[in-house]
């Protein structure tokens, strides 16, 4: 005779401080990557806030030139190590182990590690302010000979990005074991939620180029400190070679935050068409094929440092084949929403906007892979345009998405449908204000990452501040509604969306403390 | 996972635990396979080319990967059991290099779920004949408390029928 010992009804772990600390659950350290990235996400916010006060009107009003590449540097690199990584983290370590039905993560207290080096990082990155010289102010990208040129913020800000780096493998060392080894029975991976692919193949682009940053950095250090002429012209280095190891890592970084927001996307879309996803299978191949092309693009960024014409066509080339898997994925989301019976809850709203404007960074991305046309564009406002479309409207819009979708299964509350409306629309309204017009400036040749501008340029910096305002107050709302929701609101049901399919969904909420201790039986 | 056996009302009870349900073949094979080689080409392109700190990092990055997978795959047959019959209590433990069996009178056992420890999880500590082991290595700390309940309920009844 089998008999199961049922839990008790509480569920039993420890509280505190101590839990936080010390935790191995990958609910809690989930939570803990979300709500770091939200702090940074506010704090790299505000420093943008200062940059677009600056740029309000031409002249010097703020801060002086130094303080601004401080603040355009800073800004770069907190949001994408500090704020937007860290949230797609929290993203997997809440809902890779729930849908694929197992009890945790592979190795728990890899997590809690992997966890706990990124405040150290930030706390390094934000002390580099207040350190004699100021904090990094050579660009996000850390070029040499410039980057040569810094004071002791410049190594704290590779120690910092090192540890990053160490938290970013161990975490997708942890993810790939856990996706391929912890699966439920009769989970086959061509039955995963994309959203669990998306980030299996993210935890292999992270394997695969993490390396690549830590080595060049150390290069970097050690060419600092140590008489190495990795990069120094005077010694036989060459400093061009840092722009190629760097954007050999930088590109499928980009991958890195914009896979699993697809991913998110794609989970998002089928339950509010309440559809099955359209293509699925090629999805999974469109994902892996934007992988893989990802690597053999790299020199595009760097078409105006001289590079043979056959280089250029390659990489030109390479660059704009990127444009079909991408395709086949708007298709796809297209496809699920045709002849879908849709609605408009706050998560379909933004992911129909990432589908949108996404849409509008890719082209301007093709648009500056052509060789000729991004030798003339190359350091304008064009490219902040282009990455903005990518990162914000890609990146940030469908983790906001995301945490609608799921916040009602995290904290077992609704959010408040009104307000996440209402935050939808101011977001997306001042983002296009902020961002839209600087696809102008930068054809008009208005150069990014300066103070000061020539007079013709007034105008559309005006209206592409005030929208920034507006949409660096419309992220306060964000935050209110989250802590509103954490903090109570109306139950939010098992199964908060009636299109919803994954296995998180079949678990209370919010889920117990331990969940899928016995593996869920997949048809 | 804990699997609760109860062959016959109420002995032997028993107890085992195992890593994680559901864990399959480790699929070491498929996750080198998809870096080693980009691996190769890169790093023997970076090291020709003077860059060879990459190479190193990137060997040590693959390394990480390799060593989590054969950590799950050499304690993927760990288990701990623990069975209740009439005159003994059975801890049997599996794990590389480090199997225990432990008997204890089941008249004279006593069972406790302490919390404390660094993390504060709850520990269900089994005594008796002068020796004290601690149970539930692979289970949550939800299903120690549950084990430790039954367990306690079980050979308090013991107890009880071999007083009577």
């Amino acid at each position: 005779m089998d008999a199961t010992l049922a839990p008790h009804a509480h569920d039993e772990h420890p509280s505190g401080l101590a839990r936080w600390l010390t935790t191995t659950n990958h609910k809690d350290i989930g939570t803990l990557y979300l709500w770091f990235s939200l702090a940074m996400f506010m704090f790299a916010g505000a420093l943008a806030m200062v940059i677009r006060a600056e740029l309000f009107q031409p002249g010097l009003q703020l801060v002086d030139p130094m303080q601004f590449n401080r603040l355009t540097s800073m800004h770069g690199l907190l949001m994408i190590f500090g704020a937007i990584m860290p949230a797609f983290v929290g993203f997997a370590n809440w809902q890779v182990p729930l849908m694929i039905g197992a009890p945790d993560m592979a190795f728990p207290r890899l997590n809690n590690w992997s966890f706990w080096l990124l405040p150290v990082a930030g706390a390094l990155l934000l002390a580099s302010f207040f350190v004699p010289g100021g904090a990094l102010a050579a660009g996000w990208t850390m070029y040499p000979p410039l980057f040569m040129q810094g004071g002791i913020a410049y190594d704290m800000t590779i120690l910092a990005v090192h540890v990053l780096g160490l938290s970013s493998i161990m975490g997708a060392i942890n993810i790939i074991t856990t996706i391929l080894n912890l699966r439920a029975p009769g989970m086959t991976l061509m039955k995963m939620p994309l959203f669990v692919w998306t980030w299996l193949i993210t935890a292999y682009l992270l394997v695969a180029v993490m390396p690549v940053l830590a080595a060049v950095i150390t290069m970097l250090l050690t060419d600092r400190h140590f008489g190495t002429h990795f990069f120094n012209a005077a010694g036989g280095g060459d400093p061009v070679m840092f722009q190629h190891i760097f954007w050999f890592f930088g590109h499928p970084e980009v991958y890195i935050m914009i896979l699993p927001a697809f991913g998110i996307v794609s989970t998002i879309i089928p339950t509010f068409a309440r559809k099955k996803l359209f293509g699925y299978t090629s999805m999974v191949y469109a994902v892996s094929s934007i992988a893989l092309l990802s690597f053999i693009v790299w020199a595009h960024h760097m078409f105006t440092t001289g590079m043979p014409v056959a280089g250029q066509l390659f990489f030109m080339y390479a660059t704009m084949l990127i444009a079909i898997p991408t395709g086949v994925k708007v298709f796809n989301w297209v496809a699920t929403i045709w002849r879908g019976s849709l609605s408009f809850e706050t998560p379909m709203l933004f992911a129909v906007a990432v589908v949108c404007l996404f849409t509008v960074g890719g082209f301007s991305g093709l648009v500056l892979a052509l060789v000729p046309v991004d030798i003339q564009l190359q350091d304008t406002y064009y490219v902040v345009a282009h990455f903005h479309y990518v990162l914000f409207s890609g990146a940030a819009m469908s983790i906001i998405g995301g945490v609608y979708y799921w916040l009602p299964k995290w904290t077992g509350h609704r959010y408040d449908e009104r307000l996440g409306q209402w935050h939808f629309w101011l977001t997306t309204i001042a983002f296009n204000v902020t961002f839209f017009p600087m696809h102008f400036l930068g054809l008009a040749g208005m150069p990014r990452r300066i103070p000061d501008y020539a007079l013709q340029f007034a105008d559309f910096n005006q209206i592409a501040s005030l929208g920034g305002f507006v949409l660096g107050a419309a992220q306060l709302l964000f935050v209110y509604i989250v802590v509103k929701c954490v903090r109570g609101g109306e139950p939010a049901g098992d199964k908060t969306w009636d299109g919803a399919d994954t296995l998180e969904w079949t678990l209370p909420s919010p889920p117990p403390y331990h969940s899928f201790t016995t593996p869920p039986k997949i048809d | 996972m804990v699997e609760c056996l109860q062959l016959g009302s109420p002995l032997p009870f028993r107890v085992t635990a195992r890593p994680t349900p559901g864990v399959r073949e480790p699929g070491l094979g498929t996750a080198v396979l998809v870096l080693a080689p980009w691996f190769a080409v890169a790093g023997t392109f970076f090291l020709l080319h003077g860059a060879w700190p990459i190479t190193a990092f990137m060997a040590a990055s693959l390394a990480g990967l390799v060593a989590a997978f054969l950590h799950v795959r050499r304690h993927a047959g760990d288990f701990e059991q623990l069975t209740l019959d009439a005159d003994r209590l059975v801890v049997d433990s599996h794990a590389p290099g480090d199997d225990r069996h432990t008997e204890f009178n089941s008249q004279w056992v006593s069972v406790a779920v302490q919390t404390g420890g660094a993390v504060g999880a709850p520990r269900l500590v089994l005594r008796g004949q002068g020796r004290e082991i601690v149970f539930g290595r692979l289970l949550s700390a939800a299903e120690v408390g549950c084990v430790g309940r039954e367990l306690s309920r079980r050979l308090a009844r013991l107890h009880q029928w071999g007083r009577g």
